[in-house]
């Protein structure tokens, strides 16, 4: 670019002579021959040179820059050209006066920039061009490289790897050296790593073993050098050791094991003493402390022993090694062998129940136990014998089994029976076990669970006051295992009310179990089930559909597996839509739900959603669709209800269109004593007028014991209560029929219409007063009500109304039909009526004619 | 007559009584680096096989013992290859003192003929590994001779001349070979004397 200028500027010279002398051929020839040479200088020697002291500055130091003008430099062949160092927007300098001809001088006074362009340029007039360039850093010492760490490495080809951390990194090249100097030997050696690179593997030469190396990092680039910490170290002390190598264990000694081990083979020459890490690991899940870790001294080669192990039990043994404080080197690996064996010591913990009530004088029992604290099974392979005595100390074996619970049956009879651990070393001493009956009523406790974490469930209870309670034995087991579940128990004080059950699975559900011990008896239990933690269910039911109507729809699941439930079921909740997007829900906590009001022919998507108190989950949708309206359910319907309409329409009709017979069955015709006359009827004469009124047609064993067309007062009639005590049916014939007994009805509603048309103005003038049946009747005098009335017996819409009479004598003959004693009734009658009749001749004048009749 | 057999019999007794017990002025970190000091021996038997084993082309030269044995003893005589120091149990005649010394020298000697064959051989590299642990087995040596309180001996100068003799490359393999094969030798005899000076320790102690 400053070419160019250059060469711009010396065409503008050459421009003004081609004026002047433009037809002088030869001399343009020359010249333009000149001008190509002398762009050719320029080129190669450039005009001015920049100069520092140095190119790389401390940054924030001050730096002074000259810029030499060449003597032959073109551009200075005017007087008034002058030299300028170009404004650069972030760097701040002043100009310097320089005792040397045609140098320039600048002044940076505070260089803070990682890198500055200075240039300098020659300027005539308004017109500069840059003549030259240089480029300062600014930069800081480096930093002392820190965390220098050593390793070694005991591969085929040993090597003492360092690494360190350089700090900041500066902007110009730093070289790092490694030096390394053997303590005694004073050997001094120098490596310095790839650029870049801030690690070294010092090769065995320049690293002693056993003696102490000291290794330091000096880091250096234009603007000084800086040293790490020296790093004093046995390279020994740093190296990983290959994995031992358990050659044999031995069992010669009780509790214990004899380990013989080695290093590797590349390894075995270090014949020193190292630490030594031997973790034992008992191969039975019985063990509840599992692993343990000893740690030891030894030397390669030797036999390490490690005591205070369990007898008979088999163990895995690991081992791992270190030079001093060097890391511990991978564990070995695994070997297994068996301590010396021992018989069972110690006691058991132990839970019998018995089932149920004795059957052929033998309780099913179940016995569960468990290891005390003391207990040692002291082998691996442990079997327990559950015995009785029987007297006179006759042995019996209920049950052998190598697991901790064990069913059988006892003799009602027998009070103890007795548990031993055996293995092949011997038996240990037998746990007497007391059998204890159920008690006969008991109150339950009340248990309660709350889950305390993912693992652990505390349990509480309260116990009865006034209790007798010695013990508390509380029982769980897992109820997603299935029957293979393994139940545990717990024996706690009478004191204690709440325990934590540790151990268990989240999700699950498990069963807790409390039973009151008394001192000789077991109380019933109570249980509850509990999750640790619930969450939404593995998946939710598949819906079935039930009964499918019209308009509803009935949906059926079965029960989630409790494997699937991951807690307690809430509640189940049915989503329903349809095709225009009509939604439902219907919330249930059965296993059933009908779906309402929906229409028919219409499809219905539906999904099941099931909750706990963890979380829902929602099952798959199906589609339903509802059916049409049946047309048979259609005609079953709608025909019995038209034939019915129509039944009633009919029978309507012809009531209010036959007057007669309606006005008959409301108002019953009433004898009007003013426009009677004594007549003489037959009985199917007297039918034909009579509407059939039901009375007529059933019998009812009236039992009339005297007759009365005369009226009664109001007073007189409820005067009392002895005559209507004597004869209570006397009372069914006042005023309201509704107290009439069912058995008179009939009758009583006659006597009721009749009252209801008087109402209170008029008394009724006649009254047929009952007596009780001829069984129960007494010997008392007859009770008849005399009407006192002056008004006419009967309303002018009743002119003649001799049909009463007939039915009077109708009812007559239907009672003289009845069961009863026909002779002993008329003769009681006929006395009664001599008695009677002589004070109403008219009736009596019908007595007699219905006697003449009768004879 | 058997008065003075009895009488010498018993100053013979009570000389070798005053006289059998080595009596070692040792601080405690003594048996410590006899230890480290026979690890490093150990070390340095094992290298030597790989060495011999990277080194040696020809097949007629072998370390194992069960190997045919070429006759070499007017090579070995060309060569005057400079033997080890003699090694022996530590005894009133033969101290403490004088089997470290013979230790060291015998060390330095072997690492001087290594580093004459080193240089005209390709396997540079496992031959300064084995100087490596000559020379740290030597340091180590006289970390036990600091311990017993014994100033170790000035190294000799030895200048076997060995290259000067080696004129072709068999010569280079056979010499090379013999320096091995006597280095094997001296360190078992060094990892022995250490044992023996370890158990001495360690009854005084």
């Amino acid at each position: 670019m400053n070419e160019m200028r250059l060469l711009k500027l010396i065409f503008g010279c050459l421009a003004d002579i081609n004026i002047m002398k433009l037809h002088w051929l030869p001399v343009r020839v020359m010249l333009w021959s000149t001008m190509c040479s002398f762009t050719a200088n320029v080129k190669a020697s450039p005009c001015a040179e920049i100069r520092t002291l140095s190119a790389v500055v401390l940054s924030g130091s001050p730096v002074t820059a000259s810029c030499y003008i060449k003597e032959d430099c073109p551009l200075t062949k005017r007087a008034d050209f002058r030299v300028e160092w170009p404004y650069k927007a972030n760097l701040s300098y002043a100009s310097v006066t320089s005792h040397e001809e045609r140098v320039y001088q600048i002044l940076i006074s505070n260089l803070t920039n990682m890198i500055a362009m200075l240039e300098c340029a020659i300027c005539i007039h308004e017109d500069c061009n840059v003549v030259a360039g240089m480029e300062i850093k600014a930069a800081y010492p480096p930093p002392a490289p820190r965390d220098l760490t050593c390793g070694l490495n005991l591969t085929e080809q040993y090597s003492l790897l360092c690494t360190w951390d350089p700090g900041q990194e500066t902007s110009i090249p730093t070289t790092y050296k490694l030096h390394t100097e053997i303590r005694d030997s004073a050997q001094k050696f120098v490596y310095i790593p790839p650029p870049g690179k801030h690690f070294f593997r010092i090769p065995r030469v320049g690293f002693a073993l056993f003696n102490d190396v000291q290794v330091q990092v000096v880091a250096e680039n234009a603007l000084g050098r800086a040293t790490s910490e020296p790093l004093v170290l046995d390279p020994m002390e740093t190296a990983k050791l290959d994995p031992p190598e358990i050659q044999t264990v031995t069992a010669e000694t009780y509790e214990c094991l004899g380990l013989s081990w080695s290093l590797s083979k590349a390894q075995k020459w270090i014949t020193r003493t190292l630490h030594v890490e031997i973790r034992m690991k008992p191969m039975s899940n019985k063990v509840l402390n599992r692993e343990h870790i000893i740690s030891k001294k030894s030397k390669s080669g030797k036999t390490v022993q490690t005591c205070k192990l369990l007898h008979g039990m088999m163990y895995q043994s690991e081992m791992r090694v270190r030079y001093n404080s060097s890391p511990w080197s991978e564990w070995s690996r695994p070997s297994v062998a068996t301590t010396r064996m021992k018989a069972p010591t110690g006691r058991l913990v132990t839970w019998l129940k018995l089932l149920g009530q004795p059957a052929n004088r033998q309780y099913e029992a179940e016995l569960l136990w468990k290891p005390s604290l003391q207990f040692r099974a002291n082998s691996m392979n442990v079997s327990y014998v559950v015995s009785f005595v029987r007297p006179p100390g006759r042995k019996e074996e209920l049950c052998i089994t190598d697991q901790q619970h064990c069913s059988f049956s006892i003799p009602v009879d027998i009070k103890r029976i007795h548990l031993t651990a055996v293995n092949t070393a011997g038996k240990s001493s037998p746990t007497d076990v007391t059998v204890y009956k159920w008690k006969g009523r008991d109150r339950a406790i009340n248990l309660k669970a709350f889950p305390v974490s993912e693992e652990s469930i505390f349990t509480n209870w309260s116990s009865p006051k006034s209790s007798a309670i010695s013990a508390y034995v509380l029982e769980w087991k897992a109820l997603h295992e299935g029957i293979f579940t393994t139940v545990s128990f717990e024996i706690v004080n009478k004191n204690q009310s709440a325990l934590v059950f540790p151990g268990l699975e989240p999700y699950k559900p498990y069963n807790f179990s409390i039973y009151p011990k008394y001192k000789d008896v077991i109380g019933q239990p109570s249980s509850v089930v509990a999750y640790t933690k619930e969450k939404a269910p593995l998946e939710s039911p598949d819906l079935k559909i039930g009964d499918l109507r019209p308009s509803s729809i009935e949906l059926l699941w079965d029960e989630l597996p409790l494997q699937k439930r991951n807690g307690n079921i809430t509640s189940y909740t049915v989503f329903y839509w349809d095709k225009k997007n009509k939604t439902g829900e219907a919330k249930v906590t059965e296993r059933r739900v009908v779906l309402k009001d929906l229409s028919p022919y219409s499809v219905y998507s539906v999904q099941l959603m099931t909750s706990t108190n963890g979380g829902s989950v929602n099952g798959s949708v199906i589609s339903v669709m509802t059916p049409y309206v049946d047309a048979i359910e259609i005609v079953l319907i709608v025909i019995p209800a038209c034939v019915g309409l129509a039944l009633l329409f009919l029978t309507g009709i012809t009531c209010f269109s036959n007057d007669k017979c309606l006005k008959k069955c409301l108002w019953p015709m009433i004898p009007d004593p003013a426009n009677s006359s004594i007549k003489k009827w037959t009985l199917t004469d007297s039918m034909q007028d009579i509407p059939p009124l039901k009375e007529v047609k059933d019998p009812v064993p009236v039992h009339l014991s005297h007759f009365s067309l005369l009226s009664l007062s109001e007073t007189e009639l409820w005067k009392g209560n002895t005559p209507i005590s004597e004869y209570p049916h006397c009372g069914k014939w006042t005023y309201t029929g509704k107290s009439v007994d069912e058995e008179h009805s009939d009758s009583s509603r006659d006597s009721g219409i009749y009252n209801s048309g008087s109402q209170s103005e008029s008394v009724p003038y006649a009254t047929v007063v009952f007596a009780n049946p001829y069984r129960t009747q007494p010997a008392a005098p007859p009770a008849y009500l005399r009407s006192e009335s002056t008004q006419p017996l009967l309303a002018e819409e009743e002119p003649s109304s001799p049909q009463p009479y007939e039915q009077m004598a109708t009812q007559g003959t239907v009672y003289g039909a009845d069961h009863f004693s026909a002779v002993q009734e008329d003769l009681r009658r006929e006395e009664e009526n001599e008695s009677h009749w002589v004070d109403f001749p008219m009736l009596q004048s019908l007595e007699i004619n219905d006697i003449n009749n009768q004879g | 007559m058997g008065s003075l057999i009895i009488l010498s019999l018993l100053c013979s007794l009570l000389a070798m009584t005053i006289s059998a017990p080595v009596h070692l002025t040792l601080q405690t970190e003594f048996p410590q680096h006899v230890e480290l000091a026979k690890s490093l021996t150990k070390k340095l038997l094992s290298e030597i096989p790989t060495v011999h084993q990277s080194c040696i082309a020809n097949e007629g030269l072998s370390l194992e013992s069960t190997a045919e044995v070429k006759n070499l003893e007017y090579l070995t005589a060309v060569l005057a290859i400079p033997a080890s120091p003699r090694l022996s149990p530590i005894s009133d005649t033969y101290t403490l003192e004088m089997s470290l010394n013979h230790i060291t020298e015998g060390l330095q000697l072997h690492q001087h003929l290594i580093q004459e064959v080193k240089e005209k051989l390709k396997c540079a590299e496992k031959l300064t590994t084995l100087q490596a642990d000559l020379r740290d087995l030597s340091a180590q040596v006289n970390k036990v001779q600091q311990q017993a309180h014994i100033t170790p001996s000035e190294p000799q100068i030895q200048s076997s001349s060995l290259s000067s003799r080696l004129t072709g490359d068999y010569e280079v393999q056979v010499a090379t070979h013999l320096v091995l094969q006597q280095l094997q030798s001296f360190g078992q005899d060094v990892f022995r004397s250490l044992r023996h000076i370890h158990t001495l320790s360690s009854i005084s102690q």
